[in-house]
């Protein structure tokens, strides 16, 4: 028979009277269940259920090296925010891995180029499971991010806005954007990409939406680098002087 | 949706209702529905993403913990200070009794959320939910 778990005060006082990392470890054994399941509550968003399960056990490991028990609140109630906030920073920290700050808008600005992406490589528009799968992220963030991109439509920003004196949703969006100002231009770009031939859409997206050399795209499609620098040279031209009829050949 | 008459300290107040079949497959229209009111009504991504988080634990007791006659119906309101919303959901006569939510979607909700109630009446499912605008503790 094996032997009765000692009651969790008990762990909890021996672990802060002994730092023993044995009995740290007991005791965050015992919540496996609790982190398995709050892991759970974020299944099916694009992250392998081992890896969800991993962070929350950092979470309830976090929670027993805070935890006084000389708290009148149980462990979970403890635990559970930090849990809760360890599995969402690393939901965080995975989707916008290194410059892109933190927001809602800023999935948008990320959809973007992935629709962009997506677009050329399928040679059609994508679905929101084609943008979820290539962003590592869930169709519900997708579709909320396209939302928040949706807030910005210039001809609803003053609505709602009754009083003449209160600043409008104008104002209160009014924040420097350069991505739509890229936005802008990735539209020019497509309709604009859309009249050149295949294989010189196809060397242009490697070069400037993939930044591929052109060594690297010469090896990739087979042909000779100084051809692609011929066909990249063509591109450019026809390109320019479609969008600029007065400055023929000025690169975009 | 409709606009509500605006409040000079508040800022534009937004309040709309969205019915779904009380059925799991359909939180997610809630989910949306939430973070689209939570981005109105200025909150930040953490806190929505608490707010979903809290929609999808008291749906899902709905959903799961009684046998509802008809849909969920959640009214929104999103205004300067957060978001409020208020589910309903009538119960099926004669079903089995209730299950309310468990201990761990408690402890989830006072987690995430800025306040929240669940009543099982004895014809209706009702619950609440406040996410304010300011930080949640679940960072």
């Amino acid at each position: 028979m094996s032997e009765a778990e000692p009651p969790e005060s008990e762990l909890f006082a021996a672990y802060r009277a002994t730092g023993d990392k044995k009995v740290r470890n007991r005791l965050v054994e015992r919540y496996s269940g609790f982190a398995v399941a709050l892991a759970r509550r974020f299944d099916h968003r694009g992250v392998p259920m081992e890896d969800l399960v991993q962070v929350a056990f950092i979470g309830v490991l976090n929670a027993v090296e805070r935890y006084d028990s000389d708290r009148e609140v149980n462990f979970t109630t403890y635990a559970t925010p930090t849990v809760l906030g360890e599995i969402k920073r690393y939901f965080r920290d995975k989707t916008w891995a290194v410059k892109v700050p933190r927001g809602v808008k800023d999935l948008h600005v990320r959809v973007a180029p992935v629709v962009d992406e997506l677009h050329h490589l399928l040679g059609r528009s994508p679905t929101i499971t084609e943008i979820a799968d290539r962003l590592d992220s869930s169709e519900d963030d997708v579709l909320e991010a396209m939302e928040a991109g949706a807030a910005y439509r210039p001809d609803s920003t003053d609505a709602g806005n009754q009083h003449k004196d209160g600043p409008g949703l104008a104002d209160r969006l009014s924040f420097p954007d350069k991505d739509l100002d890229l936005a802008d231009t990735r539209v020019t770009v497509r309709a604009l990409m859309a009249q050149l031939p295949q294989r010189e859409r196809t060397i242009i997206y490697m070069r400037y939406f993939k930044d591929l050399t052109q060594a690297e795209i010469s090896e990739r499609i087979g042909v000779s680098q100084v051809h692609i620098s011929r066909l990249l040279r063509q591109a450019l031209d026809r390109l320019g002087r479609t969008t600029m009829p007065n400055q023929a050949g000025r690169p975009l | 949706m409709r606009y509500m008459p605006d409040d000079p300290d508040l800022g534009a107040v937004t309040e709309l209702t969205l019915v779904i079949p009380a059925a799991n497959d359909h939180i997610q229209f809630a989910r949306l529905m939430a973070s689209a009111v939570g981005t109105r009504a200025g909150l930040d991504y953490d806190t929505i993403e608490d707010l979903r988080i809290a929609v999808s634990e008291l749906c899902t007791s709905v959903t799961e913990g009684v046998t509802s006659a008809g849909d969920l119906t959640l009214t929104y309101r999103g205004d300067a200070t957060g978001v409020h919303i208020v589910g309903r959901a009538p119960l099926a006569p004669g079903s089995a009794a209730p299950v309310p939510p468990s201990e761990l979607t408690r402890q989830i909700l006072d987690a995430v959320a800025g306040g929240h109630t669940f009543e099982l009446g004895p014809a209706e499912v009702r619950f609440t939910l406040v996410m304010r605008a300011t930080a949640s503790p679940a960072r």
